[in-house]
């Protein structure tokens, strides 16, 4: 096979068994990878009502065809399991150079099935598999985790790692790689660490074949010639201030969620945007593997009160901790930060609960005694301290762990949670941007923006701006950017690239580059109707695991206070998010029932039935 | 006819004295090409523009009291 390495890793953990597996041609060409073989796996494996943290849930880290070969950004793998925060399915993006490191070693990804006795992490070596104790390395830091197992180890190697939020249960334990790229969202730590698997490192060398190598090659300049060309007088903006140069944008259309998402300006937005970030505390960019565009940001806080060094803060960071809990105060937002990637916490849900926690408090239904101290908004010592007590579960911070949802519902408020399926949501409020309130109700991993990103059409003008406030039209645009992502998220690649440089550049954004790269690496030979068809049936596969999990239209929701509570000021003062509206057009669109069901004829003609 | 601007990042050389906020008072029915074209911001120089809150088109018309924000493209998130 080109493009992929034919093989994946099966780990029993239970046993010690490992095993390899050859990948079938056919379903490569169906799910393409990364993402797609994650849902084929789930569907064929595991009962969707398993328990998340039990042993017999299976956990899925795949790699696509293009992660590795050099591909400008095809840097990413996906973790898929069944979520102990939301119910439904993790898909959990990270890039650096692990996934690389793991392609390269010759597999295309891993099966993790069973639990430990005790604690282990799995060491690949290129192409040799061992299960060593961890004991060693139970209680301790990513940080501390990676460097202890790189001197074990192979200096060159590449780790993923749990920290003490994943050991301990975190319903948003994140799987931190590189030390400070994350595998985020949905808990994919906590199922990590309920299986006793402190870390995989990797050491992969090896060379991928491709299908047509001078094709590929071409292309491949040619995409990153065009780059050069377009950012040679003007730098992007993502280079320069990283995403959190998104804050003006988000400010300015009235959609930077503030205070819990009760307003959707923030007045101490400018102390908190990308440019103060660059300004006062980047040291420098980093780029993930095959990347372009370096939007990482290496930083350093000398601020006695809270000094570090690490990476960060990304935008979703800056909103969930910054405006979200009316901090102003950048240091103590990206301390924070560091915080989170040192323990293994999602920093968006662990913000958002956060944010949740200061309004209950706000409100008097969260008692002071209860907490140990006041949660006041503001608050930057606060926040840092909440983040730290919630990561080892001490304290309040063992309510903390369990998201924003269950929180809100313990003091009898759970309107106040502001989240989709469970999942806090990221960094844009659907009163002002209406089609990401759908992308949110109809995410498969529950409040997400990264399964199909409406942002760039609503907030950042590509390939066409279009109003954000306007609700008619946005269920086909959002469905064809979500088929989109899922071409993305399968193939390997980094949606903040492909989505500018690698579709087209009609609002059906047809996925027109990455079939390029996909063919010339792959030799599979689709035309761009089959692609399109993937990544179709990639969302109804993984709609039919929700489906068998008792999600439905019931499910695909957002909180009262984005569909009936007017926006009370800015630019978006007034609206609501009109999701029934779009929801119906939506469902229609994808051909599912009105209760969100795939109908048993779209199931056939993607061949899932 | 006043209007309020607010010229965000490296694109505030193209505003009086480089200031983030000031006011123009302009003839009745500018539009957004004509401003843009009176603070020297040409096709090439990519950015966001938005009238109260709102994406505005290069043939949109400016009214009385009009806030017009301008910023460089920005993206990811």
């Amino acid at each position: 096979m080109h493009g992929y390495c034919g093989k994946i890793l099966r780990v029993h953990l239970s046993t010690g068994d490992i095993q390899e597996e050859n990948l079938d041609p056919q379903i490569c060409k169906e799910y393409i990878g990364g993402r797609g073989l994650g849902i084929y796996y789930l569907n064929r494996e595991l009962d969707p009502n398993v328990a998340p943290l039990s042993e017999d849930n299976i956990m899925v880290m795949a790699t696509g065809p293009l992660t590795g070969t050099g591909a400008a950004t095809g840097s990413r793998y996906m973790v898929m399991t069944k979520s102990p925060l939301t119910g439904a399915i993790t898909c959990s993006n990270s890039g650096g150079m692990f996934p690389t490191h793991l392609k390269r070693s010759g597999l295309d990804g891993i099966i993790i099935s069973g639990k430990a006795k005790a604690p282990v992490y799995l060491w690949i070596n290129d192409g040799q598999y061992e299960l060593r104790k961890a004991e060693h390395l139970w209680g301790r830091t990513t940080h501390e985790t990676t460097d202890q197992i790189l001197s074990e180890t192979e200096a060159k190697a590449r780790v993923a790692c749990i920290g003490p939020a994943g050991e301990k249960g975190v319903l948003f334990a994140s799987i931190m790689n590189d030390k400070d790229r994350a595998a985020g969202r949905s808990g994919v730590g906590a199922v990590m660490g309920s299986k006793n698997l402190k870390a995989i490192a990797v050491r992969g060398s090896g060379k991928i074949s491709l299908a047509d190598p001078e094709a590929f090659k071409a292309f491949n300049k040619s995409i990153l010639d065009g780059f050069k060309e377009a950012t040679r007088e003007t730098p992007l903006g993502l280079t320069v201030n990283g995403t959190a140069g998104v804050v003006v944008a988000t400010q300015n259309y009235g959609c930077l969620p503030t205070k819990n998402w009760q307003q959707g300006t923030f007045d101490g937005w400018e102390a908190v945007q990308g440019a103060t970030l660059t300004k006062k505390y980047l040291v420098n960019n980093s780029a993930c593997f095959g990347c372009p565009v370096a939007c990482g940001r290496k930083t350093r806080v000398d601020d006695p009160d809270f000094h570090g060094e690490g990476e960060g803060p990304e935008y979703e960071t800056v909103y969930a901790m910054g405006p979200n809990c009316m901090v102003d105060n950048l240091a103590a937002i990206t301390k924070a930060n560091y915080i989170c990637n040192e323990l293994g916490l999602d920093t968006i849900s662990m913000g958002a609960t956060i944010a949740c926690a200061m309004e209950l408090f706000d409100r008097g239904y969260l008692p002071e005694t209860d907490v140990g101290q006041k949660l006041l908004w503001g608050d930057g010592h606060a926040l840092v301290e909440m983040a730290r007590k919630t990561g080892y579960r001490e304290g309040f911070g063992d309510v903390l762990a369990l998201g924003s949802y269950r929180l809100a519902e313990r003091y009898g408020h759970p309107e106040l949670a502001m989240v989709a399926k469970k999942q806090e949501f990221p960094g844009y409020e659907p009163r002002g941007e209406q089609a990401m309130g759908l992308a949110y109700a109809t995410s498969p991993i529950g409040g997400s923006h990264m399964r199909g990103d409406p942002a760039y059409f609503e907030l950042f003008g590509v390939p066409q701006q279009v109003d954000p406030q306007e609700w008619e039209g946005k269920a086909r645009i959002t469905k064809d950017f979500q088929n989109l992502s899922a071409v993305i998220d399968a193939a390997g690649l980094c949606i903040f690239f492909a989505v500018r440089n690698l579709a087209g550049k009609e609002l059906d954004v047809p996925p027109t580059g990455i079939l390029e790269y996909l063919n010339t690496a792959t030799g599979l030979d689709y035309s761009l109707e089959e692609l399109i068809q993937a990544s179709e049936r990639i969302i109804n596969a993984e709609r039919v695991f929700l489906a068998g999990a008792g999600f439905s239209r019931k499910d695909d929701t957002l909180p009262a206070r984005l569909t009936q509570e007017p926006m009370p000021s800015g630019p978006a003062q007034g609206l609501v998010c009109h999701l029934e509206e779009m929801l119906e057009d939506y469902y229609r669109i994808r051909n599912w029932d009105a209760n969100g069901k795939p109908t048993p004829e779209r199931l056939r003609e993607l061949g899932l039935a | 006819m006043h209007i309020e601007l607010k010229i965000y990042s490296h694109l505030k050389r193209h505003a009086p004295q480089g200031r983030t906020s000031f006011s123009l008072d302009l003839p009745h029915g500018t539009s957004v090409a004509v401003l843009m074209e009176h603070l020297e911001l040409n096709d090439q120089i990519q950015k966001i523009i938005l009238v109260n809150g709102r994406p505005a088109r290069a043939d949109t018309i400016l009214d009385e009291g009009d806030l017009v924000v301008v910023f460089p493209v920005v993206e990811g998130g």
